[in-house]
C-alpha cells in the first residue's frame, strides 16, 4: 500500500526527525456573550512535533474544543497566536478536521464524502475516485462506497469522516471527540483501527477527548486542561511502546491514568507530581 | 418516518414498498360505485345533485371525444406549469439570496410578513387593473401564489443548514462559490423540495380559482360554466379531471424530488 507523505516537505515530516509542527503561543480566548464575557482559554502555550499524537483531556466546557478550533483556523484567538513552523496560521490548515457528530454530508455517498476535499481542490475525477476508494479501503468501508450516510451506522459514518480527513494531504489531523458518540465496544475497535491507520500513514494528530483512558491509550502525550477558564494543568508524556494493546492497559499507562485523575480531582492550581 | 433510519447501530434496511394498488383496493371501489349506480338507477334518489356514475363517465368520455376538453385542459396545464416555473423560480432565487444575506432579510422580511397572509385571489382584481384582462394577469396571480411557499422554505432551508457542515467545508478551504454549490445548495435541497411541492399545490389552486373568476378557457371556467348551465354530470366529470390533474402534479413533484435528492429518506409527499 502506498503511504502518501504529507504535503510538501517530505523529509521534514519523516517519522525519524523530531521537528516542531506548530506552537501555540500564550493563547487566550474570550467569548462575548449576552451577559458579559466568558473566558474560555487562558494562557495556553503548547508545542507539537511533526507526527506526534497529542491528546487533550479536560472537563466539559474547559475550552478544549475551542483550542482545537483555533488551531484549525476556524476561530481566532483573542490573545496570542498559533505559529506553523514559524508562520502565522493561514491556509496552512486545510482539511483534517474530524468532528463528533454530523461529520458526513448526508447528500453525498460514502465515497463522495471521502472525496469532498479533493473535489474542492479540483483533483480530476478518476484520480479523485481512486484516492477516495483507497482511503475508504483503509477505514474498512470499500463495500459501502455507494451508501449514503443515513444507510450507515454511527461508527461507519465516523470512519467515513476519518477517511475524508486523511485523503487530503494534510499533515495535521484535528479530531474533536471523534468517538464520543459511540458505544464502548465500537469505540474500542475504532481506537485500535485509528492507531493502525495512523501507524501506516503518519500525521500529526491533535485529539480532543474527555475520556482519560482513551487519551493515554492513543497519545504520545496527554495535555490535561482545567475547568473554565481552561489552562494547561499538565503535559504528560506517555512513553508506552507502540503498537499498543488497546484491550489491556499496562501498569505504566494505568499509573498515568491515575495521575490525570488526581490532577482533575484536585481543587485547583498547577500541581507538580 | 416509518423507516428505522439514521439511528444508532446497524445500517438501516430499506422498507418494502407498500402495494397500494392491491386487488382489494379496486374491489372496494368497484363495490361503492356499483352501489351508487344501483341507488340512483332505482329511482330512490329524488334530488338532482347526485348523478349516476355511469352518466358521469359518459359525459367525461363525450367531453374528451368531441374535443371540448382538450383546449381547456391545455390552457390550465400551461398556466399551472408556467406559473409554477416563474413563481417558484423567483422564490428560489430570492430565497437563496435572503438566506445568505442578513441585510436582505431585514429589508424583505416585513414585506413578506405583510403580503403572505393575504389570500392569493384577493390580489387578482388589482392584477387585472394593472396588467389587463389577458393572460398576463392570470399568470401573475398563479406565480404570486407559487412564489411564497418556495421563498419561505428556501430561506428556512438555508438558515437551517447544519453549522457543522458549513464549518467542515470551511476547514477544507471552500471558496464562496464552492460553499454555495457543494454545501448550501444540496444542504437546503430537502426544504426547497418541500417548498416546490407546496408551491405546486398553490399554483394549481390559484389556476382553478382564477379561471373560475375571469376566463373563458380552462378547466376552472368549464367547471363554472357547467354550474351555470346546470349540467350536474359535467360538474362531476370536471371534478374527476381536476382530481386527475392533482394526482399527476403530485407524481411529477415526487419524481423531481427523487431525481434531485436521492439521499432523502422520506420522499413521499402527501397528495394534499
Amino acid at each position: 500500500m502506498i503511504v502518501r507523505p504529507a504535503a510538501g516537505a517530505a523529509a521534514l515530516y519523516s517519522p525519524r526527525v523530531r521537528a516542531r509542527h506548530f506552537r501555540c503561543d500564550h493563547l487566550g480566548h474570550t467569548f462575548a456573550g449576552d451577559r458579559g464575557h466568558v473566558m474560555a482559554l487562558d494562557d495556553i502555550s503548547l508545542d507539537v512535533d511533526v507526527n506526534e499524537f497529542v491528546c487533550i483531556v479536560g472537563p466539559s466546557g474547559c475550552g478544549k474544543s475551542t483550542l482545537l478550533r483555533i488551531v484549525a483556523g476556524l476561530e481566532s484567538p483573542t490573545v496570542g497566536r498559533v505559529e506553523f513552523e514559524g508562520e502565522e496560521i493561514g491556509h496552512r490548515v486545510r482539511g483534517g478536521l474530524v468532528v463528533q457528530e454530523h461529520g458526513t454530508f448526508p447528500w453525498l455517498s460514502a465515497v463522495d464524502n471521502v472525496a469532498f476535499g479533493l473535489k474542492l481542490e479540483g483533483v480530476p475525477v478518476p484520480e479523485r475516485r481512486a484516492r477516495a476508494m483507497e482511503y475508504l479501503e483503509r477505514v474498512g468501508l470499500s463495500a459501502f462506497a455507494q451508501h449514503y450516510p443515513h444507510e450507515l451506522s454511527v461508527g461507519m459514518r465516523q470512519r467515513v469522516g476519518i477517511g475524508r480527513a486523511m485523503v487530503v494531504n494534510t499533515p495535521l489531523l484535528l479530531m474533536d471527540e471523534p468517538f464520543g458518540a459511540l458505544d464502548a465496544q465500537t469505540r474500542r475497535r475504532m481506537q485500535s483501527e485509528l492507531l493502525g491507520i495512523w501507524a501506516a500513514d503518519r500525521r500529526t494528530v491533535l485529539f480532543v477527548t474527555h475520556d482519560i483512558e482513551e487519551a493515554v491509550l492513543l497519545g504520545d502525550r496527554v495535555i490535561v486542561m482545567s475547568g473554565r477558564p481552561g489552562h494547561i494543568l499538565a503535559n504528560i508524556p506517555v512513553p508506552c511502546a507502540r503498537p499498543r494493546n488497546i484491550r489491556h492497559l499496562g501498569d505504566e499507562a494505568r499509573a498515568i491514568v491515575d495521575d490525570v485523575w488526581r490532577l482533575l480531582d484536585a481543587p485547583s492550581g498547577r500541581i507538580s507530581p | 418516518m416509518s423507516k428505522p433510519t439514521s439511528g444508532t447501530g446497524q445500517p438501516a434496511v430499506p422498507a418494502a414498498v407498500p402495494t397500494r394498488w392491491s386487488a382489494r383496493f379496486f374491489l372496494v371501489w368497484i363495490a361503492i360505485l356499483a352501489g351508487l349506480e344501483l341507488f340512483v338507477q332505482s329511482g330512490a334518489e329524488k334530488s338532482f345533485f347526485l348523478p349516476a356514475p355511469s352518466s358521469v363517465a359518459v359525459s367525461l368520455g363525450q367531453m374528451i371525444a368531441d374535443g371540448t376538453l382538450a383546449p381547456h385542459l391545455t390552457a390550465t396545464l400551461t398556466r399551472i406549469v408556467l406559473g409554477l416555473l416563474v413563481g417558484a423560480g423567483l422564490g428560489v432565487l430570492l430565497g437563496l439570496a435572503m438566506g445568505t444575506s442578513r441585510r436582505l432579510r431585514r429589508v424583505i422580511d416585513p414585506l413578506v410578513a405583510a403580503i403572505h397572509p393575504v389570500p392569493r385571489l384577493a390580489f387578482f382584481p388589482l392584477l387585472i387593473v394593472v396588467l389587463g384582462v389577458g393572460e398576463t394577469s392570470k399568470l401573475a396571480a398563479v406565480s404570486m401564489g407559487a412564489f411564497f411557499p418556495m421563498l419561505l422554505n428556501t430561506v428556512a432551508g438555508v438558515r437551517g443548514m447544519n453549522p457543522v457542515h458549513l464549518e467542515l467545508a470551511r476547514n477544507y478551504g471552500a471558496t464562496r462559490r464552492q460553499m454555495f454549490l457543494h454545501v448550501l445548495l444540496p444542504g437546503s435541497m430537502p426544504l426547497m423540495l418541500t417548498g416546490l411541492r407546496l408551491s405546486a399545490n398553490v399554483a394549481f389552486h390559484s389556476t382553478i380559482g382564477v379561471e373560475m373568476v375571469g376566463s373563458r378557457l380552462g378547466i376552472g371556467s368549464l367547471l363554472w360554466l357547467s354550474w351555470q348551465t346546470f349540467r350536474i354530470d359535467h360538474l362531476y366529470a370536471i371534478l374527476v379531471i381536476i382530481a386527475a390533474i392533482g394526482i399527476g402534479l403530485a407524481s411529477l413533484i415526487r419524481w423531481v424530488t427523487q431525481r434531485s435528492a436521492p439521499w432523502m429518506t422520506d420522499t413521499t409527499p402527501s397528495a394534499a
